[in-house]
């Protein structure tokens, strides 16, 4: 493997990391739009 | 500073919170879209938020959402109220905003729709409703923007002066004598909770039992509470509800008359009427309900959404074929070379492909809710599904069913019986959800290319049916009982708007977008890696001796009577846990072919029949583990959750032996 090759392996697992932090977040994020009595570090309960 | 918007079922509410906060919130022309309260910042006064509620008709706890509103106004005390009332029905509306005034929060009164009420040629006197209910009264027409500057300075200025209503006693007569008794008696319980003690008094007459339990009467306390409410309905000779109810419509008919200049009849009111004089026809409704399914069917499945798809298909290939030759002439690497054209392009790019289907199909559907007929099918299904056990209720949930699990689960809150909740979240999972369109679309395309519509309507209709046959099922078992009543109201009918309809086609491929350029990619670089390398980590000439090949074959057998035992067919399947999407990507780098070619793979692979059986497979099977997650906290038990999984693999599995094996005996 070159150099190009490691370059390019490396930009598709960052931007997999990327997917994978963004969809963790998204997920947490997301909530589920009842925080009424709910102790979860939500971004919605946030708003 | 933070506002709380209440009001009735379809008065404005989510319209006028777009326009106060800029957001898009979804507005349906359909009773129950708003489940859960939602806050946002009005434009322009930073610090001052809002708080969309839930549409109720009064604040008794009974409902879901009449819960969730009451809890936030005792509880979270916003400094004011912007009561929305539908000018076109006021009588009705004024009925909670009588309610509302005796929380003695500041309030300002919002007339909406008073642009129908001028074009039908009626008018209100705003200062004599000002003057009766002793709060502000300001018109608006929320769907226009017009008013609602006027409205935010009214309210914010009421909140900042604390101007609380100016009258809070509308009654006369033995419910005066009855209210003003038990409010002196549980003045301090009322003041230790924080509640106002009118309100509290009006609902301990009402038999209110969560505010008796609340106050923390003591038993003589209660006895004298009881005697007094006892007293005025020997006085009445009529119960204390149907008392209150009276007292109330009394003071409106009396207000409105003074008021309201009566429109006719609005236009859109008796449009309305002729229209359901058809779509709710006894005998016609539901034969004109799936004519209109199938009609939508064919356009999104085998016209519009297919063409589409089609050219959007060719486009990726092209593009695939493009950067796989920029990648040769660099020298890539073999193997990272896989890894971007088998694994990422093939796996996303097959999956993207169906965004003009869904986008397509959710138009039609978007114009259907938008323009009000889907209210007019849960009043026309509530008699089908109390055959099951259900009322029309569970048909919201269901609906929001075919385009994500998630949200139509979470929607089953605003069923007020737990039993009619839990059954319909049984139900839910077997309304096909949007996200398997990739599977049915890439497999009718690649055994049944001349019946697609049909295909696909064949594969929603088994869905419903396997959910009645549940229904069924559980009625006479696990879920026994009767369904609670259903009382719904019917909007007029109106032009879908175009902001409303784009608004929701943007969110749902951007949905689609996110999935695909996340859950999906991340499955499809895991597949390909393990059906690339051998348990060694050497790369595989052939992905029949790799990793996956080995876990493949481990599972295979179990399909083997369904009619695809190929290790590449189930372990598909498996990735469909994360995603029903990456059911088609797993395939598409499984057999090593794109977007184009994927169809070609899969007649190699699977018979006709098997196909059938497969694609009957995968509408039943287990929901996505987002949708498991979302069973595990409305139901607030794993069992539960477990249970669904366990349940609907089973009738997947039995239903796609059934197909293969029955379909054998007459094609060999």
């Amino acid at each position: 493997m070159q150099i190009r090759d490691y370059i390019l392996l490396g930009a598709i697992l960052l931007l997999a990391l990327l997917a994978l932090r963004f969809a963790w977040k998204r997920r947490k994020r997301g909530g589920c739009g009842d925080c009424s009595g709910c102790s979860k570090n939500c971004s919605q309960r946030k708003q | 500073m933070r506002f709380a918007l209440a009001g009735n079922q379809n008065c404005g509410k989510t319209t006028l919170f777009n326009q106060l906060t800029g957001s898009n919130q979804h507005v349906g022309n359909f009773p129950g879209v708003t489940v859960d309260s939602k806050e946002g910042t009005i434009r322009g006064h930073k610090n001052t938020s809002v708080v969309d509620l839930p549409g109720i008709y009064s604040l008794s706890p009974y409902t879901h959402e009449e819960i969730v509103t009451r809890d936030f106004l005792l509880q979270h005390h916003p400094d004011g109220i912007i009561n929305i009332v539908d000018a076109t029905n006021i009588e009705r509306n004024l009925y909670l905003s009588m309610q509302l005034i005796e929380l003695g929060i500041p309030m300002v009164i919002a007339l909406n729709m008073m642009d129908e009420v001028r074009s039908n040629g009626g008018t209100i006197k705003i200062s004599q409703l000002e003057e009766e209910l002793g709060v502000p009264v300001v018109p608006i027409s929320a769907s226009k923007n017009e008013g609602v500057d006027e409205l935010i300075d009214r309210a914010i200025k009421t909140a900042q002066a604390k101007q609380k209503p100016k009258r809070q006693d509308f009654c006369s007569g033995a419910v005066h004598r009855a209210i003003h008794a038990v409010a002196h008696l549980i003045e301090d319980h009322a003041e230790r909770i924080g509640v106002p003690a009118r309100f509290a008094a009006t609902k301990l007459v009402a038999g209110d039992q969560p505010m008796l339990d609340s106050l923390g009467l003591s038993d003589n306390e209660k006895d004298m509470v009881e005697h007094s409410v006892t007293e005025m309905e020997r006085e009445l000779d009529t119960d204390r509800q149907a008392a209150l109810a009276d007292m109330r419509y009394n003071f409106i008919d009396k207000l409105v008359a003074d008021s309201v200049v009566k429109c006719g009849e609005s236009r859109e009111h008796v449009r309305s009427v002729k229209i359901d004089n058809i779509l709710t026809h006894k005998y016609f409704a539901i034969p004109i309900f799936l004519l209109i399914m199938l009609l939508i069917f064919w356009l999104t499945f085998g016209v519009i959404g297919s063409a589409l798809s089609d050219l959007l298909a060719g486009g990726i290939s092209l593009l695939t074929d493009a950067v796989s030759s920029a990648l040769t002439a660099y020298g890539i690497n073999p193997v990272v070379h896989s890894l971007v054209i088998d694994g990422v392009f093939a796996g996303v790019g097959s999956v993207l492909s169906f965004i003009p289907t869904i986008v397509v199909l959710f138009f039609f559907l978007s114009l259907l809710e938008d323009s009000g007929y889907m209210a007019r099918v849960a009043f026309v299904m509530d008699k089908l599904l109390r055959k099951i056990g259900l009322s029309g209720r569970s048909f919201v949930p269901m609906l929001i069913g075919f385009g994500c699990s998630v949200p139509a689960i979470m929607a089953t809150r605003t069923l007020s019986s737990k039993r009619d909740q839990k059954m319909t979240i049984l139900l839910t999972p077997f309304m096909s959800c949007s996200a398997k369109l990739p599977i049915y679309g890439m497999f009718t395309m690649a055994f049944f290319p001349h019946y697609r519509a049909l295909v696909m309507i064949s594969l929603y209709v088994l869905g419903m049916l396997i959910g009645i046959l549940s229904g069924l099922l559980f009625k006479k078992t696990i879920f026994r009982g009767k369904p609670v009543p259903f009382v719904m109201e019917l909007p007029n009918y109106r032009l879908p708007s175009p902001k409303s309809v784009a608004l929701l086609l943007w969110d749902k491929a951007k949905d689609f977008l996110t999935r695909a350029f996340t859950v999906i990619f991340l499955a499809t670089i895991i597949i390909w890696f393990f059906q690339t390398f051998d348990t060694r980590l050497n790369v595989v000439d052939s992905s029949a001796d790799s990793m996956l090949a080995s876990i493949g074959r481990f599972i295979a057998p179990i399909f083997a009577p369904l009619g695809f035992g190929d290790w590449r067919a189930s372990t598909a399947l498996i990735t469909g846990f994360t995603a029903k999407e990456a059911v088609i990507s797993t395939l598409a780098v499984l057999t090593g072919t794109n977007t184009a070619g994927l169809p070609g793979a899969l007649t190699q692979i699977l018979s006709p029949l098997a196909a059938c059986s497969f694609l009957v497979f995968t509408l039943l099977y287990t929901p996505c583990v987002a949708a498991i997650n979302a069973v595990r906290r409305e139901m607030n038990s794993r069992a539960g959750a477990l249970g669904v999984v366990v349940y609907q693999t089973g009738v997947a599995w039995l239903a796609g032996c059934l197909v293969y094996q029955i379909g054998s005996l007459f094609i060999h």
